[in-house]
Formats: C-alpha cells, structure tokens, sequence
C-alpha cells in the first residue's frame, strides 16, 4: 500500500504542487499587504484578520478547482497515458488501488479545507461582530467541491480521458446552478424574493443527492470492472 | 499469501470455447486449448489474429464474452489477482511508469509479490546490463523489453506469457531476451506461452504450436510432429487443369501453370500414391515444410475456404 501511495503521489505531484501553491499563495500575498500597510503606518488587528480572511475565501475557492483536477485525474490519468495496463498486469486488487487514489485526493482535499476554513473561521472568531454569510458561503463551496469531486471521480471512472473528466466535473455545478437560474426565468419567479433562497437550498440539496451518486457509481464501475 | 503448492496433473491452460466479441467485430472464436505444465506452446498468427486478446483474457485483463478460461487450475474470471501472482507477463506494448527509475520499478513490483526473489532479480539484472538509476523513459525498446522480463521473471511464476515480446527488436537483443527466456526454462522448467510472428525464435524455444487467424485455432501440436505430418505434394500437370479428387486433408492448394502445390496434413505414402492416379498427372514429387511455409500454408489455406 505504501508503494501505491508513493506512485499516485509521484503521477500526481504536479497537481500536489500546485495545490501547495494556490493553499499559501494567497496568504502570502495578503502577508505583503499587511506589511505594506505597517509600514505605511497603519496597524490595526482588523487590517491583519480582513486580509488574511480574504485570502482564505480566495485561495479555498481556488483550490476547489484542484480538487476537479485530482478526481478527474486519479483513474482516467493511468489510462491515458496507458500505465494503467501495467497496474493491471500487477497482483493487485482493486479495491487496494481504488484505496490509494482516494486516500491521497482525500489527503490534499483535508488539507486544503483544514488549512483555509478552519483559518477562516478562527479569523471570523476574532472579530468582535461575526460576519452572518461567512459560514453559508463555506457551505456553498463545499457542496460544490463535493460535486468537483465525485462527478470527477465518476467520469474518471468511466472514461480514458482526463481532460474530458475535469471538464465534466467543472461543469457539472455550472450547469445545475444555470439549470436552476433558467427554471426562475421560465416559471417568472426569478425576482420573487423567496426565490434566491429556493435556488440555494435547491442548489444544495441536488449537490448532496448527487455527490454520493455519483461517487458510488464511479465506485462501483471501476471495482466491477475488468479491463484497465 | 503463499502461492498454493503446483499440482502437475492440472493443466497450465485449459480452455473451453474461449470467445471474445469487441462489438460486432469476433476477436477470438470459441477457442479451446489445453497446455499442459512444463511444455513450451509457441502462439503464431498475422497480425490481428486474437493472440494478444487471448492472452489478455488469460491474465484476467480483459473480459471474457463466452467459454471459460483455467489458468494453473484458476478460473481467470473468478480470481484473476490469484493468476497474476503466478503468472510473469511481458506485454507486446510496455507501458511501465516512465518516471520511474528501473530500482523504483523493482520496488514497486517486489511489493505486490510475495514471491519475489532478490538474488534472481539481481542476476537477471547482471545479465542484461540494465542500470538500476536509469529511468524508464530513457531506457532502449530493448532495454524496456528486457525490464518487462525481469519483472516477469523474478516472481518466480509457475507459467510465463509472453506477448510478441520480440517484435521491433535487433537482433542482438533478441538473443539476449531469448537467452533470459531459455534460463528460465531450464533453470525452474517454467510453462511458457510465446505468441510472434518471428518463426525461426519461436522454433527455437517452443516444443508446441497453434496457428490462430481471425480468432480461430486451425491447428495445434507438437513441432516436429506438425512438420513430419504436413508435406507439400508438388504434381506436374499434364494440361494445367486441375483434375478433380484431391485427397483428404488439403491444408491449401494452388495451380501454376503446369505445377500443382497441395499442402495436406496427416500426410502418408497413400496420398501420395492417390494424387498419382488422379488422370493428368504426370509426375509427384514430396516436398519437406518449414514452420514458416506450414504457418503460411495453414493461413492462406483458412483465407481460401473463407
């Protein structure tokens, strides 16, 4: 298993480097801001924590868009480049490959959550008036991220393309939220003041059907499946 | 896990009906075959013939779309891990990591067998000259063939299949690969299964053949058996015309001119004498097959009927 891990690592470094790069590229930036702004001669904690909070909405947001990338990656990546036929020539189950790539995507994915929500919210503790849509729109990124990553993760599955299964994951929360815009538009209801909330819950509530869907039949097809 | 301990009267494959349909298009066509532990079964056919697939299916690599496949006495869709613990592979195509360094492919094979032998890994490494710093990406098509070998060798399996393993090689490295192979054999009398087109190698190493094209098996046996019963009848004709009542057991058959070629199997004194009388012949002469004239005879003879 370790050796397993070490491999997806390794064919996934790139991707492990970038979402280092987007987790502290941001802080550091509203790091410089910070010290601009001291040298400028204005101090206040406020300063400190409103950069930094915006820097962890900013680079959670982005790394969102890895998490795609990983998922998108973790089978289809082996089959197009065709070493997925060498694994499968290996006395290796399924199931301990499957472990592997899920273990690492769910790695990076902590990580990034960790690091940038929990930084967010200790952030938002500091200050005197919690801001209210701070948490609802951490909400709403991880409903997203979970369909990034399972609809990646299902067409990862199904397809040898990788590019054909970030994109698929990458549109899937477009479409549903455009799907949702245009039914407002179609029924007249768009500028019903109820009907922001409706699109949100709806919003939410289809993320969450449709997350665990669509990692189980990801899931599944690869387990059930014979070829690589 | 151990390996469980190698039972000779079970076959090293046997198979019943084997078929595989990609579609609409049959790839291998209810093929039944039995090799049995210890021998060495040389796969030939044309390109496109259904050896890659089969062997594919035998390693439980692809899916099986009717009959059954036993492996070493497993059945291939119900264990396939169990298979490929004992069975060393080398594909036609490798596509081991390319990053990798040769001792990270090493590494990483040792892990999943655990049967894994370091000293013959080790003395398989000497024998081909392979750098263990050297990353698979700059390694020669002959280099990476040969690390496809040592993997597939170092395990120690019970039966070894080889896919085209020699095609785009020179041939020093040829030699080398076969060199590799016929250690093996020797040393643990391992059961190889060797597909290619590359004849006068697959002389050298099997003591059995099966001729495959379009996904049907159209002979199988030992070498010298197959060469000793198939013959060329070469008969002068004394207009051109082919007379009617060729005997029995025509493998191909074409006119030249005045000279009529029959390929036939199961090849006696008798056939001979019958394509004698036969009226317009003038004179009959014997004539000894290479394994490539009998490989090309069987397929133009499948290519005709068809």
């Amino acid at each position: 298993m370790n050796w397993l891990l070490w491999k997806d690592y390794r064919n996934n470094r790139l991707v492990v480097f970038a979402a280092l790069f987007f987790l502290l590229a941001p802080h550091l930036v509203a790091l410089y801001a910070c010290c601009r702004e001291v040298m400028r001669g204005n101090c206040g904690t406020r300063l400190w924590i409103g950069n930094f909070a915006t820097s962890s909405i900013f680079s959670l947001i982005i790394s969102q868009l890895l998490i795609a990338l990983i998922a998108g990656n973790a089978i289809a990546g082996e089959r197009a480049d065709r070493s997925a036929e060498f694994l499968a020539s290996l006395p290796i189950t399924r199931k301990k490959i499957l472990a592997s790539k899920l273990l690492l995507s769910l790695a990076i994915v902590a990580v990034i959550w960790l690091t940038d929500a929990s930084a967010l919210m200790w952030l938002l503790s500091l200050l005197p008036k919690a801001t209210e849509p701070i948490p609802e729109m951490l909400g709403l990124i991880a409903v997203t991220a979970s369909v990034f990553f399972s609809v990646g993760w299902c067409l990862s599955s199904f397809l040898a393309s990788p590019t054909f299964a970030v994109a698929g994951a990458l549109l899937t929360p477009l479409l549903l939220g455009g799907a949702l815009l245009y039914g407002g538009l179609l029924f007249q209801c768009i500028e019903e003041p109820w009907y922001g909330d409706f699109i949100e819950v709806s919003y939410c509530a289809i993320c969450l059907v449709l997350a665990p869907v669509c990692f189980g039949v990801g899931t599944w097809y690869y387990l059930r499946r014979v070829e690589p | 896990m151990s390996n469980p301990a190698p039972n000779d009267d079970v076959p090293a494959i046997k198979l019943y009906g084997l078929t595989k349909r990609f579609g609409r298009t049959l790839a291998v066509h209810n093929l039944s075959l039995n090799i049995p532990r210890g021998s060495t079964f040389g796969l030939l056919g044309p390109n496109g013939a259904g050896k890659s697939t089969t062997i594919k299916m035998l390693m439980g690599m692809l899916s099986i779309s009717a009959g059954k496949a036993f492996v070493l006495g497993v059945d291939v869709q119900s264990d396939p891990v169990q298979i490929k613990r004992r069975v060393g592979y080398v594909p036609e195509l490798h596509h081991i990591y390319r990053w990798m360094r040769v001792r990270e492919v090493l590494g990483f094979c040792k892990s999943c067998f655990p049967t894994w032998n370091d000293q013959t890994c080790r003395e398989m490494l000497d024998l081909f000259g392979l750098e263990p710093e050297k990353k698979v990406k700059h390694l020669s098509k002959g280099m990476l063939v040969k690390l496809s070998l040592l993997v597939a060798v170092s395990h120690e399996p019970e039966l070894l299949l080889l896919d085209e393993p020699l095609a785009g090689l020179d041939p020093i490295a040829r030699e080398e690969f076969l060199d590799g192979v016929l250690r093996t054999i020797c040393d643990r009398g391992q059961t190889v299964l060797i597909s290619s087109h590359m004849l006068d190698d697959v002389r050298r190493l099997a003591d059995t053949v099966g001729i495959l094209n379009n996904g049907q098996l159209l002979v199988q046996g030992n070498v010298d058996q197959l060469l000793t019963s198939t013959k060329r009848i070469c008969a002068t004709l004394r207009d051109g015309t082919r007379p009617s009542g060729a005997p029995e057991g025509v493998v191909w058959q074409r006119v030249d001119g005045r000279e009529w070629t029959i390929t036939v199997r199961d090849f006696s004194l008798e056939k001979v004498q019958q394509v004698q009388a036969l009226d317009g012949v003038e004179s009959v002469n014997v004539i000894d097959l290479g394994l490539e004239e009998l490989f090309k005879d069987f397929i133009r003879g499948q290519r005709v009927a068809q």
